[in-house]
């Protein structure tokens, strides 16, 4: 039944001339009906008498008599009844009070219900809602459509004027995008950009805490809103929070039924929970497929610099193709020295921007070598932006065209060997830690390619250096012999023409003299050879592979090239190689030097005439391989045998007889053994001889 | 065996000493011999007036006595011309290459004289036969 009706009864039933119902509550006293005039909705005031006279008068009754009634409803609602009667009632008060009472609360009762209807109403509307943004996120849409779909359902569904949604950046602390709702596209073009972090906004990302204001302006952190924009007076902002992380903020304002109540304040914290998520996975695809981007792009430049054939082309592939990828306008590459000075550069740039001349830096610049090593690289965003103008000019001398710029160094382990700039020309660039991860990554390619190119030059001068030395060597060796027998030939030839008596008759005397001469001159000759064998064979090895020997060959060898010096001293080499599977594994160089030089000893301390003999034998149950020299020599005194193989010892009778010999020999044949894993023995009997005995493992041959 | 004709022999070295000693040697001994300081005399005289022997010196200035001996072995006139290299290298491959190039002996320097005739009768008693 309607309110008036029920009015109308009541005033039959007590001859009232005029009611009025009216419901305080949430605001101020209104008119909830009248009769007979029906001012439902008015405003009024009913604190006085005087003002409920006025109030039933102008419902068209009397104003006197006036008896009134009110129920009160727990959530702050009162319902007031007012009537008035031209003519004191008749019927008692009590029971007239009781009956509009009575009317009050079934009045104020309806009310509550309603009141709760609308709120369970309310809630089934915003679950709906909810449930259908829900559905509408999990479609695909962009950040920005996402965000905007979020922002205006918000605003519908509070209730609000304006709502808006700002994201902050990702790096940095400023707003990076806002979405709005509400603002006709006049206001929004005049209100522009982005608000700044002050005031209300400000606390609400700093503190992460949700605030709700009926009047923003009684707000003491408040600084007022952009310009612009309309005024604003309730107040309602949740921050965006993932993980502990906040990403933005959502607020309402001017709610258009009241003030944002609690429940209100939860909704928009289940909107921003959205918008969360959203902005998250967003962010996290974007980051997963530029990574993906970033390593494929990685792998593209990689192939095309192994492709090429020399550091200068490698490096101009890597410009032109980082230019393309990472969309910029230049990129330029340095590489210098050790001392800084710049060996190779190349550059690419953007069709649309000039060439830059070559010499515009000619040196890589201490800006590389602290890069390195901090391990850091620099990445400028705009060097019109406040302080990073200064920056401009040291890095770029002259050059100044540069907005944004990426600058990695080009370094090995420990050394700076280059620098690469990538540029941006005229417009700003947010650099993301793909673009900057590609660039270290194809730079560590580079870096690597050019330390493998240097290596290589250096090995094959290295070995080239060596085979010459080498080369020299032999030569010089063939040369200094042929140079030294030359005289040797007419002083030992013309002796013997002498001694043979072709040129004369000689005397007793004579002929003594001719034997002094000639005994030195064999000596001289003597010298020479042996000099010239240890010469080539205890001087600096330059291999040292270790391989299989064969001892017959060896022993064969040496002694065929100690003939000569043998026959010289009129010794006898008697050598028996021993079998073909005595094998050694060592350093072949190493091995032949130990046996030349037992050898030639052995001979140089015997004399003329005598026997050496050379044997060397395999005794395989013992697993070794003995080689033995035995000469019938001067021999060595028992004193001195136990220093023989120290360094720089020489017997003290070949000091005696004037035996050349730097005492170095004996050392090295020791330490030569014995790296080899075998021993070395001598015996020896002063004015009898010596003999050498060297052991060495044999490796066996399957 | 003493001929009414002499054996010519032609030994070339650019040491002078050595070049009298060995002229002497030969001389004392019966040859007729022909000294010559380098190879390109060496072949002027090969070629003009043939002996029965040469004795080069391998290490020469400008023509080598290997060179001489290579040219001598080409040439179809002198081919067969006995040849003694002389030298005071002693690598293994200066012997390989004396032979391969067709040397018919090879002494090491500091050559005793006596034995240089030994080798120079035992060479020509050879080609006798």
């Amino acid at each position: 039944m309607a309110d008036v009706d029920l009015l109308n009864l009541l005033a039959d039933f007590c001859s009232f001339d005029a009611l009025a119902i009216v419901v305080v509550g949430g605001g101020s006293p209104k008119v909830r009906a009248s009769w007979p005039a029906n001012h439902s909705g008015l405003k009024c005031d009913d604190s006085t008498k005087a003002k409920r006279n006025e109030l039933l008068v102008a419902a068209g009754g009397s104003g006197k008599n006036i008896l009134s009634a009110e129920a009160n409803i727990d959530t702050g609602l009162a319902v007031r009844i007012h009537g008035s009667r031209s003519t004191p009632h008749d019927f008692p008060l009590e029971w007239i009070e009781r009956a509009m009472e009575t009317l009050a609360r079934m009045i104020a009762l309806q009310l509550d219900a309603d009141v709760a209807r609308r709120r369970v109403e309310e809630v089934n509307t915003r679950m709906t809602g909810l449930v259908d943004l829900s559905l509408a996120l999990g479609q695909e849409l962009s950040l920005s459509d996402l965000l905007h779909r979020i922002v205006e359902s918000a605003r519908q569904m509070l209730g609000a004027r304006y709502a808006a949604l700002g994201v902050l950046e990702e790096i940095g602390a400023g707003l990076g995008q806002i979405v709005t709702a509400g603002l006709s596209p006049e206001e929004q073009k005049a209100i522009g950009g982005l608000p700044q972090g002050h005031g209300i906004l400000g606390a609400l990302m700093r503190d992460a805490q949700a605030i709700r204001l009926d009047h923003l302006a009684n707000d003491l952190r408040s600084t007022g809103y952009p310009q612009h924009h309309p005024p604003m007076d309730s107040f309602l902002g949740v921050p965006i929070v993932i993980h502990g992380k906040i990403l933005g903020s959502l607020y309402l304002t001017d709610k258009v039924s009241g003030p944002f109540t609690v429940e209100d304040e939860q909704v928009a914290v289940a909107f921003a929970l959205h918008a969360a998520v959203a902005i998250e996975s967003v962010r996290l695809f974007a980051a997963e497929h530029g990574r993906a981007v970033m390593l494929e792009h990685v792998q593209e430049i990689s192939n095309a610099i192994h492709a090429t054939t020399s550091t200068q082309q490698a490096l101009d592939v890597l410009c032109t193709k980082l230019g393309e990828k990472l969309d910029v306008d230049r990129v330029i590459a340095k590489v210098g020295d050790a001392e800084q000075k710049l060996l190779l550069a190349a550059q690419w740039h953007h069709a649309s921007v000039k060439g830059l001349p070559e010499d515009l830096v000619p040196y890589i610049g201490p800006l590389a070598e602290e890069l390195w090593r901090s391990s850091d690289r620099l990445a400028i965003d705009d060097f019109l932006a406040s302080d990073a103008k200064f920056q401009r000019d040291q890095i770029f001398h002259g050059y100044s065209d540069a907005r944004a710029v990426m600058i990695v160094p080009i370094g090995v382990r420990d050394r700076v060997i280059g620098i690469i700039y990538v540029i941006k020309v005229d417009q700003p660039r947010r650099w993301t830690d793909a673009d900057l991860e590609v660039v270290q990554r194809v730079v560590a390619v580079i870096a690597r390619g050019i330390e493998d190119a240097e290596y290589r030059a250096n090995q094959s001068e290295h070995i080239e250096r060596l085979e010459r030395l080498e080369r020299m060597q032999s030569e010089f060796v063939a040369t200094v012999s042929h140079e030294l027998r030359t005289p040797l030939t007419s002083i030992t030839g013309y002796l013997e023409l002498l001694k043979d008596g072709f040129v004369g008759k000689l005397t007793k005397e004579q002929q003594q003299m001719l034997e002094v001469m000639d005994r030195n001159s064999n000596r001289l000759q003597a010298l020479i050879e042996n000099l010239l064998v240890i010469n080539r064979s205890t001087g600096d090895f330059t291999d040292f592979d270790e391989v299989e020997v064969s001892m017959a060959e060896l022993v064969t060898s040496c002694c065929q090239e100690l003939a000569l010096v043998a026959k010289n001293g009129r010794v006898k080499l008697e050598v028996e190689p021993g079998p073909q599977n005595a094998i050694v594994h060592g350093v072949k160089e190493q091995i032949n030097s130990v046996i030349t030089n037992i050898v030639s000893n052995a001979i140089k301390f015997s004399r003329p005439g005598a026997v050496v003999s050379v044997k060397c034998a395999l005794d395989s149950g013992g697993g070794r391989v003995r080689f033995s020299c035995e000469d019938h020599g001067i021999g060595i005194p028992i004193d001195d045998q136990k220093q023989l193989f120290d360094r720089f010892f020489r017997a003290s009778n070949a000091t005696h007889q004037l035996i050349p010999g730097t005492g170095l020999g004996l050392s090295i044949v020791k330490q030569i053994v014995h790296d080899h894993g075998g021993q070395v023995r001598l015996a020896s009997v002063e004015g009898q001889g010596t003999t050498v005995v060297i052991d060495l493992p044999w490796k066996k041959i399957e | 065996m003493s001929e009414p004709v002499k054996t010519r022999i032609l030994i070339a070295d650019d040491d002078k000493d050595i070049l009298d000693l060995l002229v002497f040697k030969l001389t004392q001994a019966g040859y007729e011999v022909v000294g010559v300081s380098d190879g390109v005399a060496a072949l002027e005289s090969i070629e003009s007036n043939p002996p029965r022997l040469a004795i080069l010196d391998y290490m020469m200035s400008g023509l080598s006595g290997l060179d001489v001996l290579r040219k001598v072995r080409a040439n179809e006139e002198t081919k067969d011309l006995d040849v003694i290299l002389l030298t005071g290298r002693t690598g293994d491959s200066d012997v390989d290459a004396a032979f391969a190039t067709g040397a018919n002996d090879y002494i090491t320097k500091p050559v005793s004289p006596r034995e240089l005739l030994h080798r120079v009768n035992a060479l020509l008693a050879r080609g006798k036969k």
